[in-house]
């Protein structure tokens, strides 16, 4: 009889779950993108949530001095790289051991951090907050933070329709902003929608990249999320053998992850250690001064990538058809001015 | 009217999990820390070897119950993650609830957080990463974390630091315990530290911080340390 019940109510269920109204979301994948590797059923985009992400994002609750925040490091306006230090620039003015990337297209990466130790988007943000050189702080005092400052407590409700914080909603929240910083308005994306055209300049760039570059920086994301090699010599300083430190296989030493290269010409200095100031470097290093070592990647191991002078300014005036000043100047991507003023 | 189908909804779904609840029963779980044949002191010390050994912070992840009858699973837990706290005993009585009038031979269950778990972003309540067993320099959970100090018979103090954990290919330090049981109410385990933590183990290697060989090797001993009481 009680058996007959519960099928009975499972039915039931099932039949009126058909009229119950899905969750709306707000992510939308651009025309002609591959789906995301991020998955959403356990984290559905919420514009309460992005906003209470983006209040995280910018607030120093989240460093143990209250000085540091992640956009200290991510500035919008660098397509939330930092171009003022070739290293991250920490806590009590600490520098860290990498260049601080791009935070953009997040959704479709597999992995986080130049050696991928990190696995997921969620994840991510706990290794600044709790590292001594940049935040310096524990996840534990950030709740306790976040329970007694304004505006949290009200943003915390407003997502999740009760008072309670937590490290996984902390996390989650940062993502869902993380998520939304999606760039693809770029010049590159308007004439693949064939809504403009590329100067004789820059498509010369665009052929020469598809023969050159698009095998690690493969579009419409420009990064295939792999780890290389691109014959860097290693900074006697830093000794960072990359990829190598997560894997302990010798056959990822000095492998860094393929970065994307949308809005490089706001997030410069460029390399996993900032080492180069600008594209004319990048592409000199490319063209004459690949470091050959037996896991270097194999498209450049004949001497690099012979480019004439010439072509590296047409791939630059290519690369820089990769800028999104939409996106770099959105104002939702800024500081929550009016949090400010919040009583 | 989508939020009055919205109500009925709701309405049975509270019944329907009445029904359900009123056909479960509870399985209460101890586990009983000891130091060879003494429960671990109030001070958490022991002797090995005549050094002494104090332990400042013991927690440890216990997943994946499972009932088995000849073999084969008759129950699974399902959010099963329960993290055991030494400076938080009533974190040691676990109450599970088990269908009713289940019949089972064998629990299973896992020391450590599973690669699925482990590679799928955050999660919450004893997962929760403020619950400090998350790795945060790279990701993954710490399966044991077992803190203290050492005290020689010459009086050298020295401390250690056990965070074993990792949960990809060979460096996995998950591991997977396997009981006969002959019955469904209440089953104690003794946690014998004293097979884990040795003024040996110490002093060979007082740390273990990271996913590889050491921690899958120390943490093949934490198998031996559960015991089932008669």
């Amino acid at each position: 009889m009680r058996l007959a019940k519960i099928i009975a109510c499972l039915i039931v269920v099932y039949i009126l779950a058909a009229f119950v109204p899905k969750l709306e979301t707000v992510f939308n994948v651009p025309v002609n993108w591959p789906q995301p590797h991020y998955s959403f059923e356990r984290n559905p985009i919420d514009s309460s949530k992005i906003y209470l992400g983006r209040a995280l994002f910018y607030s120093s609750l989240l460093s143990r001095n209250n000085k540091i925040s992640c956009a200290s490091c991510h500035s919008p306006y660098a397509s939330f790289a930092h171009t003022d230090h070739a290293l991250s620039h920490g806590i009590d003015d600490k520098i860290g051991s990498r260049n601080a990337p791009a935070l953009v297209n997040l959704a479709w990466s597999n992995s986080f951090m130049w050696d991928g130790a990190i696995n997921h988007l969620d994840m991510q943000a706990l290794f600044p907050i709790t590292h001594p050189l940049e935040m310096d702080e524990t996840m534990q005092h950030v709740v306790e933070k976040l329970h007694v400052n304004r505006p949290f407590p009200k943003l915390f409700y407003a997502a999740y329709k009760d008072s309670s914080i937590t490290g996984e909603r902390v996390l989650k929240s940062i993502s869902q902003f993380m998520l939304s910083l999606v760039s693809a308005e770029s010049k590159y994306d308007s004439v693949m929608r064939n809504k403009s055209e590329f100067t004789l300049q820059e498509k010369n760039g665009y052929r020469l990249f598809k023969m050159h570059c698009a095998s690690c920086h493969a579009e419409p994301l420009f990064t295939n999320y792999s780890f290389q090699n691109n014959g860097l010599a290693v900074d006697d300083h830093l000794q960072d053998l990359g990829r190598m430190k997560v894997t302990h296989a010798a056959k990822d030493s000095l492998k860094f992850k393929v970065p994307t290269l949308r809005n490089i010409e706001y997030t410069h200095p460029y390399m996993h250690d900032g080492r180069f100031k600008n594209l004319t470097q990048v592409l000199m290093h490319y063209s004459s001064g690949i470091t050959q070592s037996s896991t270097l990647a194999n498209q450049l191991k004949k001497d690099g990538i012979p480019l004439s002078p010439n072509e590296r300014v047409d791939i630059t005036a290519f690369l820089l058809c990769l800028s999104d000043k939409k996106f770099i100047f959105n104002p939702s991507n800024d500081y929550p001015k009016e949090l400010l003023f919040d009583k | 009217m989508k939020r009055i189908l919205s109500l009925i909804l709701a309405q049975i779904i509270v019944y329907c999990s009445n029904t359900f609840a009123q056909s479960s029963s509870q399985l209460e779980l101890e586990i009983i820390p000891i130091a060879g044949a003494h429960e671990l002191s109030s001070e958490k010390c022991f002797s090995s070897a005549g050094d002494s050994i104090c332990i400042d912070v013991m927690k440890m992840y216990l997943t994946g119950f499972q009932l088995l009858n000849k073999g084969v699973t008759v129950w699974s837990e399902m959010q099963s993650f329960h993290l055991i706290d030494l400076n938080k005993p009533e974190s040691f009585a676990l109450k599970i609830k088990i269908p009713n009038q289940l019949i089972a031979d064998e629990l299973v269950f896992n020391l450590g957080i599973d690669s699925i778990t482990s590679v799928s972003g955050v999660f919450g309540a004893d997962l929760d990463p403020t619950k400090g067993m998350y790795w945060t320099w790279q990701s993954g959970y710490i399966n044991v974390k077992i803190e203290g100090t050492y005290k020689s018979k010459e009086g050298v103090i020295k401390s250690f630091i056990y965070h074993l954990g990792g949960y990809q290919q060979i460096e996995n330090a998950l591991q997977t315990l396997k009981f006969k049981i002959d019955q469904l109410n209440s089953l104690k385990f003794y946690f014998d530290v004293q097979k884990l933590i040795t003024s040996e183990i110490v002093k060979q290697q007082p740390n273990i911080m990271s996913p590889g060989k050491e921690a899958v090797a120390l943490s093949l001993r934490t198998k031996s340390c559960f015991n089932l009481a008669k």
